[in-house]
């Protein structure tokens, strides 16, 4: 079993400032990973003890980026990527896109994905939107927001939070899921792993390796186009 | 001039920091009052590699140099002191002897297991009658063919209730006085003739246990003499050398959870109709202990950075222990103040903050015998 794990790097939600002149968010600290990540990296870690999975992780953005792969080691995985690129953060459809590009390489590279996992969602953006469109992307079968996952063979079973209700859904692997928070505890990393981390190498990779044309990013070509932004009362 | 930890250094500090949020400062207040060691704390920390922090790589630890253990001591040390000590001492004066003067075979043999938390160290030189004056410790070690056969006692040790592998210094030439005469052992807590006698009952610390330890006639093997024969004062005082500096990032520890927990109280509580924090009084103080915290932090990180480019740092970490032990004691004691009466109640942390930093003033050599080791530094030098 190969899991891909899709790690974000967000602004510290406690060192955010809003410039009330320009309605617009300023950062004042280092940027941490997703908090709802954690939870997704502890599923990862679960999965490779339980299931003796390829945990791998892919990250993508700036260089600053790798420090949330470095987490990734910590949690013991296999092998990082860091996407290397600059699109526009608020660009869900370019993100996922690109992202979904990058998993195809990883992919050939390294053999089949048959898990990809993301966070419920960021509050970088909290749109929740690349999960689901990286699965649209790939063609898998998506479940969303799960809050218990187990693997039997060929297939998953998801149980999801919706509405004060459990549900239970079978879906067939390859697949995309998206992780509830509720669903684990994150471990704290073990002190070895944590600075064995730093001298792991992650594997760099760029957007004109993904064999896609330049234009699927240029801008106008999606379907996200910010008009204004502003500060709350 | 660069003053900036590293990534790794800022990991470990982040990771620590969770581990005494979620397992140390929870239960730091029970553990008081049950006055035990908490093994449950140990294991986990054992679990996450955190008994190693301090030992090299090659042996199973995480090979973190001063300055990392200091940052581990210090954010330990904010969480329960007492379980800190034990874990600090393990590491740091039980460990560091065999790190310091182990042969490769010694140190092959017992520093993984320590790293792994398997086996925990512990440190016995003060006596009954041997205190500030360590040289005149009267417990005697006799060649007997390929043994060593130890007689005498051992007082205060801490971790001595459940350690497994002891440095113990031992007389082997009266005639030859402290430099030469003392020679330190390993000893296994299963070697024949070694006493695990009563457990100390503590004013504060009381999550780290300490007790005397009896020698009667405890065989050691030859092979377990650590360092060069005769030279165990040299192996005692290196090993200090760290456990002062160590024990100050203790104390800084210490001194920023007061601050906090005062911020806090201050800002919170209520008097003649504003909080406390805008009493120009109130603020002198938390001045005052800002103040204090960033010179004990400054001179901390700089010796241990000294250390850890393998400069001679003996007086450096005298001036640290002396100046933070007595410093974060008054940090520690203004909180009490600014919590009033609720800073004198059981029920407080601040409270048991109080009674846990005393120690620091005395163990691992008292202020006055760290003002003897200064002074005497300074009129050898003519000055600083
Ligand atoms: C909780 C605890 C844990 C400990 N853990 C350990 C351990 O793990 N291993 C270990 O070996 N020891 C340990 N000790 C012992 C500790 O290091 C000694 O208590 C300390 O060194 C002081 O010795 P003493 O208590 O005999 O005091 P004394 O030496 O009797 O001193 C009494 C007072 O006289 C002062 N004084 C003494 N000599 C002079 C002088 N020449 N000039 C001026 N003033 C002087 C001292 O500073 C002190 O104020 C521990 C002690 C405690 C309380």
């Amino acid at each position: 079993m190969r899991v891909i794990v899709l790690l974000k790097q967000v602004p510290d939600p406690g060192q955010i400032g809003v410039s009330r002149t320009k309605g617009t968010l300023f950062e004042k600290g280092k940027r941490i990973l997703n908090p709802a990540d954690e939870h997704v990296l502890e599923l990862a870690a679960e999965l490779k003890s339980k299931e003796q999975a390829d945990f791998v992780a892919l990250a993508s953005g700036p260089e600053p980026v790798v420090e949330v792969l470095r987490r990734a080691y910590a949690f013991g995985a296999d092998q990082c990527y860091h996407l290397v690129e600059e699109l526009d953060e608020g660009d869900h459809f370019a993100k996922a896109r690109a992202l979904a590009g990058a998993i195809r390489l990883i992919a050939k590279e390294r053999g089949e994905v048959d898990l990809v996992l993301a966070g419920k969602g960021s509050p970088a953006w909290g749109a929740g939107q690349t999960g689901a469109r990286i699965a649209a992307e790939l063609e898998l079968p998506q479940a969303l927001w799960v809050a218990k996952l187990r693997v039997h063979g060929r297939e998953l079973e998801a149980t999801q939070l919706a509405g004060g209700e459990e549900q239970v859904r079978r879906v067939p692997m390859p697949a995309l899921v998206t992780v509830d928070p509720s669903a684990n505890k994150p471990r704290i990393p073990n002190a070895l792993l944590l600075m064995k981390a730093f001298k792991r190498e992650v594997k760099k990779l760029g957007l004109e390796e993904l064999g896609l044309t330049p234009d699927a990013f240029a801008a106008g070509s999606t379907q996200v186009r910010i008009v204004r932004t502003y500060a709350p009362d | 001039m660069d003053f900036k930890f590293t990534e790794e250094q800022e990991a470990i500090r982040e990771m620590v920091r969770d581990f005494v949020d979620q397992e140390m400062r929870p239960r730091a207040q029970a553990i008081d009052e049950e006055e035990k060691t908490d093994f449950n704390i140990i294991n986990k920390a054992a679990e996450l590699g955190l008994m190693g922090v301090s030992l090299p790589e090659e042996y199973g630890g995480i090979g973190q140099g001063k300055v990392g253990f200091c940052i581990f001591v210090e954010e330990m040390s904010k969480g329960c002191a007492g379980t800190a000590t034990a874990i600090g001492c393990h590491q740091s004066i039980g460990a560091m002897t065999i790190v310091v003067d182990g042969t490769p075979e010694q140190k092959q043999k017992y520093l993984p297991d320590m790293a792994a938390g398997k086996k925990i160290g512990a440190f016995a030189l003060t006596e009954p009658n041997a205190g500030s004056d360590a040289a005149a410790i009267q417990t005697t070690a006799t060649k007997d063919g390929d043994y060593w056969i130890l007689n005498g006692r051992k007082q205060w040790v801490t971790n001595g209730p459940f350690a497994n592998v002891v440095t113990v210094f031992a007389v082997t030439d009266k005639g030859l006085g402290a430099h030469g005469g003392v020679t330190a052992f390993i000893v296994e807590n299963t070697f024949p003739g070694y006493v695990v006698g009563t457990k100390d009952h503590k004013m504060g610390i009381r999550g780290s246990e300490s007790c005397e330890l009896i020698f009667d006639n405890c065989k050691v093997p030859k092979e377990n003499i650590l360092g060069q024969f005769g030279a165990g004062f040299l192996t005692a005082m290196r090993t200090l050398d760290m456990g002062r500096m160590t024990l100050a990032a203790g104390c800084l520890g210490g001194a920023k959870e007061a601050l906090k927990l005062s911020v806090k109280h201050c800002s919170e509580r209520f008097q003649f109709g504003k909080p406390l924090a805008e009493q120009p009084v109130v603020q002198q103080y938390l001045a005052q202990m800002a103040a204090d915290i960033y010179s004990m932090e400054s001179m901390i990180y700089r010796t241990a950075a000294m250390a850890d480019n393998g400069q001679k740092y003996s007086r450096e970490s005298a001036i640290c222990k002396l100046f933070c032990s007595e410093t974060s004691g008054r940090v520690i004691d203004t909180a009490v103040q600014l919590h009033g009466g609720l800073g004198y109640m059981r029920e407080h942390p601040i409270e048991r903050i109080y009674r846990d930093c005393r120690i620091n003033r005395i163990f691992e050599g008292t202020s006055e015998i760290q003002k003897l080791v200064i002074a005497r530094d300074v009129l050898k030098k003519g000055g600083y």
